[in-house]
């Protein structure tokens, strides 16, 4: 992995590939980042300061280097412990979501209507390209459009209304993006001085679907090892009781209801929302579900998988890969059970032994109200409700 | 043959070590860490595969060990005056160059750190062993080799003989002498590997370009109108740093139009003696 500054025009202007370590980590809904430890001399030290842009060789991906360490250790190493985030965290972390500047006499809010992604996209449009806050909260080398081809996986089909309180425009973003499967970027096209935002789903490379070739991870085909499982239900909740001043509601989350969640099934959790002032109605209550549905979706269950793919292996990952950022892969464990699994993150390393990358994945099995994954699996057909439908 | 062995010290100093003379009172008994350097070669392992799966390879450092003993005539010098004119070479912490002489000619050389003179005082036979830590595990040739030709704007090639037993990077320098926008390097090997770096950006007669492909050293500048600056971001990201191989190299660099005259500087590396 070769380690590159950029200029002030975002382009590559000097290149480091003797370095002790590196590690450099992209994400689907949250900035990447990295750490870099290399030998601390005069071209080092010059070269790589706070502030400056960085990429690595194979990726759109940018990070800002915000903290440099140089440290002289007793055996008379001198290394300069490099670290940064993505340009992501930097430029939209510094950003304000709010639909004006206004006093704070009654609490602001941006209530936005639309489909999780529009809202994702008007939020980054109105204060980074419309720039309606101020004429400077614009994003230095913004360019219209995409680098990328549309993914395979449908965006959020849902109408939303969101309610937000000010924040910054990525805790926005990761915000929306968490709660609907949905990531984002900002990346840097070559060395063209452009940077690109997009709201993105990824593409499906399960065996379900025959539009995109398979990625299937299995220690069976020798593209996986040191493997590790994580399936956890410590924090699941099904049920939200969410109450406000003028109001309560109950909220289920997704694949639970009044008739599912009962008796162990019911994990109820409280949710304070004082904050939504909407007077009794139905636009309150809508807020107030709303509201439980994004805390429940926190509190889910928790399926992680980790795993290392060789570098010479037969995947590649990246924008010219078999696989990125989001996209749906298959996940065979050695007794043949498939998951479908979404990669969630890439870990690329490189120092003394080796160059590796590691993808961690996350459960992606969105189950939708009223389909066959959303049955009780202890139900009974004949305690079903409602009549066959003719097909 | 291995003829001689020269310890050139930051001073400027020479200590000649010739391996069939002991006039001058040193016998130089052993050389050790003139081979080829292991390497670590990083693999993966899997619970139920057979075999590995490789991740990569590097080779460490060099150690040099040098065995000398003496040889004194007792009238001019002893022991202990050979030593301490040693202890002046050789002194650990001392960044030294090492010379190697093959049949009397200066074949390699490599840059090497005294790690240990060890020189027992109590010894039946007594002789010092020095550890010297070379940074390179290759050794170099003592002069660059400089190939000027000029860009083509057809498959014609040109043959450069690569004598070191180590792939090597070079510096490649593009004298522009009418404006050129883009222009290709590509070195098909000996094995019929083609190999290839792509430039694209605005030159203008009188600039000099300058690609350097040596691990370490990587980068390319650009001096126009007498003003140095870094264009790396006119290498393609999907390029190779082009390198050397043993063997016979066919390079072209790839031009539209006119020929404009490049050089190609390289040292030659090598594995081992």
């Amino acid at each position: 992995m070769e380690f590159f500054t950029l200029d002030n025009q975002l382009r590559r202007i000097a290149i480091f590939d003797m370095y002790e370590s590196l590690v450099w980590t992209e994400r689907f809904r949250l900035a990447g980042d990295f750490q870099l430890e290399i030998a601390s001399d005069r071209n080092s030290r010059s070269a790589i300061v706070p502030g400056t842009f960085c990429t690595v060789d194979n990726t759109d991906r940018v990070c800002q280097i915000d903290t440099v360490v140089d440290t002289l250790n007793s055996d008379g190493t001198r290394v300069l412990k490099v670290s940064g985030r993505g340009v992501e965290a930097v430029v939209l972390g510094d950003r304000v979501a709010t639909p004006g500047l206004v006093s704070l006499t009654a609490t602001p809010k941006w209530d936005i209507t639309g489909l999780p992604a529009a809202i994702a996209r008007k939020v980054f449009t109105d204060i980074c390209i419309t720039k309606i806050n101020n004429a400077s909260d614009g994003v230095p080398f913004y360019t219209a459009g995409t680098i990328f081809t549309a993914g395979t996986i449908a965006e959020p089909s849902e109408e939303i209304t969101i309610s937000l309180d000010i924040d910054s425009v990525y805790n926005v973003l990761v915000k929306l993006c968490d709660l609907y499967k949905m990531g984002f970027r900002l990346v840097r096209n070559a060395d063209a001085s452009q940077l690109y935002f997009d709201v993105y789903t990824g593409d499906d490379h399960t065996t379900l679907q025959s539009v995109r070739p398979a990625v299937v991870f299995s220690p069976e085909l020798d593209n996986l090892s040191d493997t590790s499982e994580l399936t956890s239900v410590a924090l699941q909740k099904t049920v939200a009781y969410v109450m406000s001043k003028n109001g309560s509601a109950i909220a289920y989350g997704i694949g639970w209801d009044a008739a599912s969640a009962v008796g162990f099934n019911r994990r109820v959790m409280y949710v304070n929302a004082d904050d939504i002032d909407l007077v009794a109605g139905a636009p309150l209550t809508a807020a107030l579900i709303q509201r439980g549905k994004e805390k429940l979706a926190e509190n889910q269950v928790v399926i992680a998988f980790d795993g290392e793919v060789p570098q010479f292996g037969s995947y590649s990952y990246g924008p010219n890969g078999d696989y990125d950022l989001g996209d749906l892969v298959e996940v065979r464990s050695s007794d043949g059970l498939a998951t479908n699994m979404r990669v969630d993150e890439q870990i690329r390393t490189s120092d003394a032994s080796g160059e590796k990358s590691y993808p961690t994945l996350v459960s992606e099995l969105l189950i939708t109200p009223g389909s066959w994954l959303s049955w009780d699996t202890l139900g009974y057909w004949n305690d079903a409700l409602g009549d066959w439908a003719d097909v | 043959m291995l003829t001689k062995v020269e310890v050139v010290t930051l001073q400027g100093t020479t200590l000649s070590l010739p391996l069939d003379d002991t006039s001058a009172g040193f016998v130089v008994q052993d050389i050790t860490g003139l081979d080829p350097v292991k390497s670590t070669i990083v693999r993966s392992k899997f619970a139920q595969i057979d075999g590995t799966k490789r991740q990569s390879s590097s080779r460490e450092d060099r150690n040099i060990v040098l065995t000398v003993g003496f040889a004194p005539d007792y009238a001019t010098t002893d022991i202990r005056a050979l030593r301490n004119y040693l202890y002046q070479y050789l002194m650990p912490k001392s960044a030294v160059l090492l010379k190697f002489y093959m049949d009397g000619v200066l074949f390699v050389q490599v840059q090497a750190e005294v790690e240990s003179c060890e020189a027992p005082l109590f010894a039946k036979d007594p002789q010092v062993a020095i550890s010297l830590i070379a940074f390179d595990p290759d050794f170099s040739a003592p002069n660059s080799v400089v190939v000027e030709d000029n860009t083509v704007s057809t498959t014609t090639e040109r043959s450069v003989p690569y004598a070191g037993s180590s792939p090597v990077g070079f510096k490649f320098r593009l004298l522009a002498n009418r404006a050129l926008t883009t222009f290709t390097i590509y070195n098909r090997t000996a094995s019929g590997v083609i190999y290839s770096l792509e430039y694209v950006g605005d030159l203008v007669s009188g600039d000099v370009l300058e690609i350097d492909t040596l691990n370490g050293a990587k980068g390319a500048w650009l001096t126009h109108a007498s003003a140095i600056s870094s264009v790396l971001y006119g290498v393609s990201p999907v390029s190779t740093w082009v390198n050397f191989f043993p063997g016979t190299n066919h390079i072209r660099v790839a031009a539209a139009g006119a020929a404009v005259p490049y050089t190609v500087e390289y040292l030659a590396k090598y594995g081992g003696l």
